[in-house]
């Protein structure tokens, strides 16, 4: 039949191909080749190009790293010195401040130093997030410091100007910004609570009230400029923290009011008749 | 207990002012015990000036404040009316002020928030409809009448983003502050510019180019690098999709192409190290592409339709090639290794055609028919052959031939499926091995 045949046809040819085969495969190669040069510049400028995105990448990264590792070791020494202030008590009132300033003194000059760095002048907003903490708990600790030294808000101006000095002229300061200022405020009024709870427990009433008044004024300053603060998730949730915070020491000093006749303010902690009086079963 | 306050409010007050202006000369390398020439008023709130001024007297007549434990100043001090101490129990309207200064700060940053979330969202419906219009690519309409009309919204696209960068300008540094606010924006507008570069030149966009198309540069406005990767991650994602319509539409030539294309582009990405954030998640998302791509490609060869194949790691380059090939004596051979392929069996037939290039013998139903005959032997296999070895150019072989070599081999050949397949000249449905 026509197919037999041209199956015979076809045996017979069978053993040729590959030779012809594999010609034909150079003949194409070398016009590939000839093509190749083509494929292979946009190859190889794709590389370049990767391998520049590839050291940006790691260099931002590693900067991220670093700033992270600074702002962590900020983190914890001004828990520190916030745990320090949180001694004082009747009479070493002056010593423990004054430790604390020196301590703050020190997380300014070592921690916070060595952040600006890293950061080196640039990308204080791209890397926020990475400091953002640290250097959140340095203004709770300085503001903390500075309410006990003298009943008042340390400004953002004030605790700037302390951090000029630690970059180089040639480079732009750290500046803290008004959104890591505030988070770090709404920190402050929870050690605040914290310290007026431990001050009526002491007797220290006059205090208590004095932090009161300022915990309630931040507060209140604060509700207006949540809303309009970037990312202000994290801002609400410390807002109703810190209402917490400010009804517990209301109540606490309204305890002492109400029970004003019970207290001998003043008598010390020495006063064994003192220490076991009603004090509200508050919870710190 | 309340009565001493109201007695040591107005003093408080003068003292927290003196604090504050004290700090704020502290800030001036040159202040020396009589700066009220270069006090900076201007630096306060005007209501506050008036105070300030007052209390700048004050200050050469007090020594500095010295503040041991709790006890306030009691010191006596010019101090300003006060209408009633109950009125402000505040105990510091320093506090006040500089909360002001807040307010106006947060309601400018919350302004220019919104001037930015505006200009974004234009830049979105834009987006979107460079995006519907590029979409017309799956429905194969030629490349560069669906480019045109998307090109036209660049322009605008341009000046939004200079929109954008005054808008900015006016705030240096703060670049990254706002920035995630434009960001998935960006990243959609990289990808599309992206899709619409590949498909004029089949190369990538890279970042200054991507820069120049919308307007920015790097020193002012830049596009941000990470923006710009997860941008081309968004873009590769398209490419399966385009692939596999491409392909039904009878344009073989294409997996080839994309494949190509991404095994680059995959290889370039895996040169960054990554964290484990949105781009990182992107580029893993990018591998699927690939191999989705790669599952097309493969479906497209081992059935034969492609006129050359190897990718990447192939010799063959790519064009068509097709007439030459169909020339005198190259036709014999792949049809005769073909033949003997099928006799035993689909996976040879794939081999065949993987090992070779692809000649044009082999019939997109050959598979099909393979699976169907193989077990019924070469014989009916031949017919096809036959018409091969007639010498048939291969761009002979459209559609019309199809129905011819059914005609002939409608008995043994149970299954139209090869004509199922797209009906293009590209395909080869004429032998069926």
């Amino acid at each position: 039949m026509f197919y037999a045949g041209v199956f015979q046809k076809l045996s017979v040819v069978a053993p040729k191909p590959k030779p012809f085969h594999l010609h034909q495969l150079t003949e194409t190669t070398r016009q590939s080749v000839a093509k190749r040069p083509r494929t292979m510049t946009t190859d190889s400028s794709l590389k370049d190009a990767f391998s520049k995105y590839a050291d940006y990448l790691n260099d931002l990264n590693d900067k991220r790293e670093r700033v992270v590792k600074a702002s962590r070791d900020i983190t914890m020494n001004s828990k520190k010195v916030i745990f320090q202030v949180h001694r004082i008590g009747k009479s070493n009132k002056d010593e423990v401040l004054e430790k604390a300033e020196r301590d703050l003194e020190a997380v300014r000059g070592q921690h916070v130093s060595r952040l600006v760095k890293q950061l080196q002048g640039t990308d204080f907003w791209k890397l926020r997030r990475a400091y953002s903490p640290g250097i959140q708990e340095y203004v709770e600790a300085a503001t903390f410091c500075k309410f006990c030294r003298t009943g008042t808000l340390l400004d953002l101006d004030e605790i700037n100007a302390a951090l000029l000095p630690l970059s180089d002229p040639s480079i732009e300061p750290l500046q803290i910004n008004i959104l890591d200022y505030l988070l770090g405020l709404a920190d402050l009024t929870g050690e605040l609570m914290r310290l007026a709870i431990g001050r009526i427990s002491d007797g220290d009433l006059e205090f208590a009230m004095e932090i009161c008044r300022f915990v309630r004024n931040i507060h209140r300053e604060l509700t207006l400029l949540v809303p309009d603060m970037d990312d202000s998730i994290d801002m609400k949730t410390k807002m109703d923290t810190m209402l917490q915070s400010v009804m517990k020491i209301e109540n606490a000093c309204c305890s002492v009011h109400v029970r004003g006749s019970e207290y001998i303010p003043f008598l010390g902690s020495s006063d064994p008749s003192y220490s076991s009086m009603g004090v509200p079963d508050i919870d710190l | 207990m309340s009565k001493p306050q109201a007695r040591r409010e107005p003093n408080e007050m003068m003292n927290l002012t003196l604090r504050n202006a004290l700090a704020t000369l502290s800030r001036f390398p040159h202040s020396n015990p009589n700066p009220i020439s270069k006090f900076p008023l201007s630096l306060l709130s005007p209501c506050w000036s008036s105070v300030v001024a007052s209390s700048i007297f004050c200050l050469s007549s007090t020594s500095r404040p010295d503040n041991s434990g709790l006890r306030f100043l009691t010191r006596p001090c010019c101090s300003p009316p006060m209408a009633d101490g109950v009125a402000h129990p505040t105990p510091g309207n320093a506090i006040d002020m500089q909360f002001e200064t807040f307010r106006t700060q947060m309601e400018e940053s919350g302004c220019l928030r919104e001037k930015i979330r505006s200009l974004a969202m234009e830049i979105e419906s834009v987006t979107r409809v460079m995006h519907a219009n590029l979409l017309l690519v799956h429905q194969s309409r030629p490349v560069p009448e669906v480019l045109d009309k998307a090109k036209r919204q660049i322009s605008i696209l341009k000046d939004l983003f200079n929109k954008l960068a005054d808008i900015l300008r006016e705030s240096p540094g703060q670049y990254y502050r706002y920035h995630n606010d434009w960001r998935s924006e960006t990243q959609t507008v990289i990808s599309l510019l992206a899709f619409m570069h590949w498909l004029e030149t089949g190369s990538l966009l890279m970042h200054a180019e991507a820069e120049e198309k919308i307007g920015l540069n790097s020193s002012d406005f830049g596009l941000d690098i990470e923006d710009y990767l997860v941008g081309i991650c968004f873009m590769s994602n398209e490419l399966p999709r385009y692939v596999v319509n491409q392909v039904t539409s009878g344009d073989y030539d294409c997996p080839r192409k994309v494949l190509n294309f991404l095994i680059d582009l995959h290889a370039a990405f895996r040169m960054l190290n990554l964290r484990n954030d949105f781009l990182r998640k992107k580029f893993d998302g990018m591998k699927y592409d690939l191999r989705r791509v790669e599952e097309v490609y493969y479906d497209v060869k081992i059935r034969g339709l492609m006129t050359n194949e190897s990718p990447k790691w192939g010799t063959m380059e790519e064009g068509d090639a097709l007439e030459p090939k169909c020339n005198g004596g190259t036709v014999k051979t792949p049809v005769a290794s073909n033949s003997r392929s099928s006799e035993r069996g689909i996976s040879t037939t794939a081999t065949a055609s993987a090992l070779l290039p692809a000649w044009p013998s082999t019939g997109h139903s050959s598979l099909a028919i393979s699976f169907t005959k193989a077990a019924k032997g070469p014989d009916t296999s031949s017919s096809d052959n036959a018409l091969a070895m007639m010498g048939i150019p291969c761009w002979a072989r459209v559609s019309t031939r199809t129905d011819s070599i059914d005609s002939l081999a409608s008995g043994p050949f149970e299954t139209p499926t090869g004509r199922a397949r797209g009906s293009s000249s590209v395909s080869m449905p004429s032998s069926k091995t």
